[in-house]
């Protein structure tokens, strides 16, 4: 450090301003878009249909504004206050700082917003604006070296206060990771764009905040507690730890995922070891804390003080989640939101108003409000204290349903009551926020006014405690090792991204050579654009794509994902989170109508949902989908598609990876490829459940799940019916046997809407099917004219029996050919009145046609009446006996 | 597992060199020095910044 005095002048009091007073517009913005994100999982319909303002954009929008935005410009704000101090010189050029400003704020921060909100955007997770943001991004990161580095270099390296080394850290380490996070996984598919994916999502939070963060707390709270950090040297270990380590720690976002499991362990390992780091750094600065009391009276050193707490919490956690024990039952959850919430909106935050405010009070003529500050500090604390909590139980709640066979919807409804008090907790934040910049900019004290006490600083210079200098031999090692080590830091980035980038990325093109179907097809030019749109509404942050390699996860979804599956996946669409199922396996899920109806008015056909509408995709009904909607279809069924038709013969390719003993026996043993309980089977079995209670929530269940589409009283009227070809039975005019019931609960009907029910449990299935049963007012036909009946069996025998088999058991010989099975009239009894309608009218969509040109009424009557006594009901004596 | 015990390995070594090479104290006493440094130069600063805003108000 420069021994030549640091004029006051040479603090660029216009920056410090400027960026301070963008820092605190894009958080309000920030944190806005935030709070709409968190009310639509309470009010899904908030956004009116609009795609700009839908969940997935303001997500994009959430966490670029409050990186880049809030962050980037309270850093900023930071560096050119503290820099001069540093480095005892000027920053470069003021001029070239007012074009940085510029540059971040209206060519990067908000065009970016405008961008994402217009759809133009990349899915990847901390780097969602699109790659002209990312291009202006670099050029700011570039000149912002330009403006700030220069000044460290004047003086040799072993002068270098540990602040200093955290800022050139952070701007180069960044400068080296963001091109990385944002343009390679564009490049590269599949798991290998994962893993890179991956690497970023870590780097951003490791590589460029924590070390503007640190910087941070080790410049304020010497300057606010008047007396020096504990200890240099632990500073600097934890320094070069902290550089090693977080590069090495991207992979573990996606543990049991196919990326090779030795880059899985390094990357657990490597989590760990960072662990140990954190403590020696939070170690220091809490020995750097002390006599500062518990609750410092300075509003900077509170904050940072607090910053120093969560970032030790936070990162305990972190080294916890990443270990296998805990991720395979809170990964996905709203545990990562928690602590992604606790690193960005606690840690770092804490340590950027603390920068902030410390900077602010010493600008020339700046008025202060410390009672708004003061509030603000324990409104913050309150408000992410609760969120963090909050988010964390929710999290421990939906991974342990997930580990459950509970459908999948109970984790939704029971995450309800904490997104209730998460968007609650979102009120003492927002006011904490603007008590800070009330405190900022609205007081009523000039802070120059304050004594220097008051501001925890000295006026007279202390004396360096230094019995005798430093040997210039020692000055020349210490710079040297320095040296070595910066190389050695940049060394680990680099080898971060051989071994968790680019080695995974070869091992899995080789398991894609050797496992691989051959004449895999890539995308329809439909699915691609599907797949865009996909992509643009933000789909993959609360969908994943990946079926991990658990148990848990194959139980629910199906086999697990292999590497040749995303092979096309340009860049990864993996995602991290889990509000809703995994779509991996969605090929031959569901029918195009339900589909359809869902994506425009996703409660019509699940009660519960939170999904927002895709309205804007139809022309004002799902019965007329867009382009864009009919292209989101193609994806959609795409999904799992080329595993499907590979399956089960293109599984004996599996046995010859070599992905790890267990992970090998997953993949070789899952007994179906698609376990999406409610996937429908064109079959009659299901599970004995003689002996089995009825649940007595049958009308409940019902309520929940069924009458969207059936309507509340099963007329097959409900807000979906209309949506949906062929229409929902009417269950008041049809009798069923309860085994028949049973089955289609379990297996769906193949062929149209219905789907099945396999993730309730026996007793429930059993309770849903006496509601449905309780619904029919059919009843059997007073004694009929036997010649009626005899000329309705000829008639059937002519013209019904090729689909509705001799027996009228819908085993005809062409029942075979038709998507939807014929009716099985042994099984289930369709009104006289029904069956008239449908002899007159047909089904829609269906092979059955109206019989009004081929029959006459008396013959339609006939055959009615005849088809009525096929109708066996073993729980009917009536029936069971026959007519 | 291998690569866990070449970590943990590595680290251990990493910090057994850092440790050995802190037990000099003329060393230790150049490590030291920056922090006490900052300090010295934040004095001076403030110590300037004020006389600045006294020459200003008279």
């Amino acid at each position: 450090m420069s021994e030549s005095a640091s004029s006051p002048a040479s603090i660029d009091s216009g920056l410090v301003r400027a960026h301070g007073l963008a820092a605190l517009a894009t958080l309000l913005v920030s944190v806005f878009f935030g709070i709409v994100v968190s009310l639509q999982f309470l009010y899904p319909d908030l956004s009116g249909g609009s795609l700009s303002l839908g969940w997935g954009r303001l997500r994009y929008a959430h966490t670029q504004g409050i990186m880049l935005g809030w962050l980037g410009n309270a850093f900023l704000a930071f560096l050119y206050h503290a820099v001069p101090v540093l480095s005892g010189r000027r920053v470069t050029s003021s001029t070239l700082g007012w074009i940085l400003f510029g540059l971040w704020n209206f060519v990067a921060v908000v065009p970016g917003w405008i961008l994402v909100l217009a759809g133009i955007s990349q899915p990847l997770e901390w780097a969602e604006f699109p790659l002209i943001i990312d291009a202006c991004v670099i050029l700011a990161l570039l000149l912002a070296a330009l403006q700030f580095l220069p000044g460290f270099f004047r003086e040799g390296l072993d002068s270098l206060y540990v602040s200093s080394w955290y800022i050139l850290g952070g701007l180069v380490f960044t400068l080296l990771a963001y091109p990385m996070g944002n343009l390679v996984p564009e490049l590269v598919s599949g798991a290998t764009s994962a893993a890179f994916g991956g690497l970023w999502i870590h780097d951003a939070v490791g590589l460029f905040v924590t070390p503007l963060a640190l910087a941070i707390l080790y410049y304020v709270i010497p300057a606010a507690s008047g007396r020096p950090i504990f200890s240099h040297f632990l500073s600097m270990l934890g320094f070069w730890g902290l550089f090693f380590f977080y590069p090495l720690n991207g992979t573990h976002h996606y543990v049991f995922s196919v990326i090779p499991m030795a880059a899985q362990m390094g990357a657990i390992a490597a989590s760990a070891l960072l662990g140990v780091v954190v403590v020696i750094v939070v170690t220091n600065l809490l020995l750097s804390l002390r006599g500062a009391g518990w609750i410092p009276r300075d509003p900077a050193l509170r904050f940072v003080a607090l910053a120093v707490v969560f970032y030790f919490i936070v990162s305990m956690q972190g080294a916890s989640q990443a270990q296998m024990a805990l991720n395979r039952v809170v990964h996905f959850s709203d545990w990562v939101i928690g602590h992604s919430h606790l690193a960005m909106l606690g840690f770092a935050t804490f340590a950027a108003i603390g920068g902030l405010i410390h900077a602010w009070q010493r600008l020339p003529g700046t008025c202060c409000n410390v009672r708004a500050l003061d509030w603000s500090f324990w409104l913050l604390t309150t408000g992410i204290g609760v969120m963090v909590i909050d988010l964390t139980a929710a999290g421990l709640v939906q991974g342990q349903l997930w580990q459950e066979s509970t459908p999948w919807m109970e984790s939704v409804r029971a995450s309800r009551p904490y997104w209730v008090l998460r968007s609650l907790s979102a009120l003492p934040i927002t006011a904490g926020f603007v008590l800070l910049g009330w405190g900022l900019v609205g007081g009523k004290t000039d802070a120059r006014d304050a004594t220097p006490g008051q501001r925890g600083l000295r006026t007279t210079a202390p004396s360096l405690p230094l019995a005798s200098g430093p040997s210039q031999a020692h000055s020349r090692s210490l710079g040297f090792a320095y040296v070595v080590t910066g190389v050695a830091g940049i060394g680990f980035f680099v080898l971060s991204m051989l071994l968790l980038g680019l080695w995974p990325g070869r091992v899995i093109d080789q398991q894609i050579a050797q496992s691989a179907p051959t004449g895999m097809m890539a995308l329809s030019s439909a699915e691609a654009r599907g797949r865009a749109i996909y992509a643009r509404e933000g789909c993959a942050y609360c969908h994943t794509q990946q079926v991990r390699f658990l148990e848990d996860d194959i139980r629910r979804f199906g086999a697990p994902t292999l590497a040749w599956e995303t092979r096309f996946d340009s860049p990864h669409l993996w995602g991290t989170r889990r509000i809703g199922p995994d779509l991996a396996r969605t090929h031959a899920t569901r029918s195009s109508d339900w589909q359809y109806a869902h994506l425009y008015d996703p409660r019509s056909v699940v009660a519960d949902s939170i999904m927002p509408s895709y309205a804007a995709l139809f022309e004002g009904s799902p019965l007329q989908p867009r382009q864009e909607a009919q292209d989101l279809l193609a994806y959609l069924e795409s999904l799992g598609r080329a595993r499907a038709l590979a399956w089960p013969e293109g599984e004996l390719a599996t046995k010859h990876l070599q992905m790890g003993a267990h992970m090998d026996h997953l993949a070789q043993t899952a007994t179906t490829l698609n376990a999406h309980p409610a996937a429908t089977r064109r079959s009659n079995a299901r599970p004995d459940m003689a002996g089995v209670l009825a649940a007595g929530n049958g009308r409940q269940l019902w309520d929940t799940n069924c009458s969207s589409c059936h309507g509340a009283d099963g007329r097959g009227d409900g807000p979906a019916a209309a949506w949906l070809t062929p229409r929902p039975a009417n269950l008041a005019e049809h009798s069923y046997t309860r085994d028949y019931i049973l089955q289609v609960l379990w297996n769906g009907v193949a062929g149209s809407s219905m789907p099945a029910w396999r993730d309730h449990d026996a007793a429930q299935l059993l309770a849903l099917a006496e509601t449905v049963a309780s619904f029919s007012v059919d009843t059997p036909d007073p004694d009929s004219d036997p010649l009626l009946l005899t000329q309705g069996r000829d008639i059937f025998v002519d013209h019904c029996a090729q689909c509705h088999g001799q027996d009228g058991r819908g085993d005809g010989f062409a029942a075979n050919y038709f998507e939807l099975a014929p009716v099985d009239f042994v099984m289930q009894r369709p009104s006289l009145g029904r069956a008239l309608a449908v002899l007159d009218t047909g089904i829609p969509g269906t092979a059955m046609a109206p019989w009004t040109d081929r029959l006459g009424s008396d013959e339609r009557l006939a055959v009615s009446l005849y088809l009525r006594t096929l109708f066996r009901n073993p729980d009917r004596q009536e029936d069971a006996d026959g007519d | 597992m291998v690569i866990d015990l070449i970590v943990a390995s590595a680290g251990l070594l990493f910090g057994l060199y850092l440790l050995a090479w802190y037990r000099s104290p003329a060393l230790r006493e150049r490590i030291e020095r920056p922090k006490h440094e900052f300090l010295l130069q934040l004095a001076r600063h403030e110590a300037a910044t004020s006389m600045q805003d006294e020459d200003q108000a008279s």
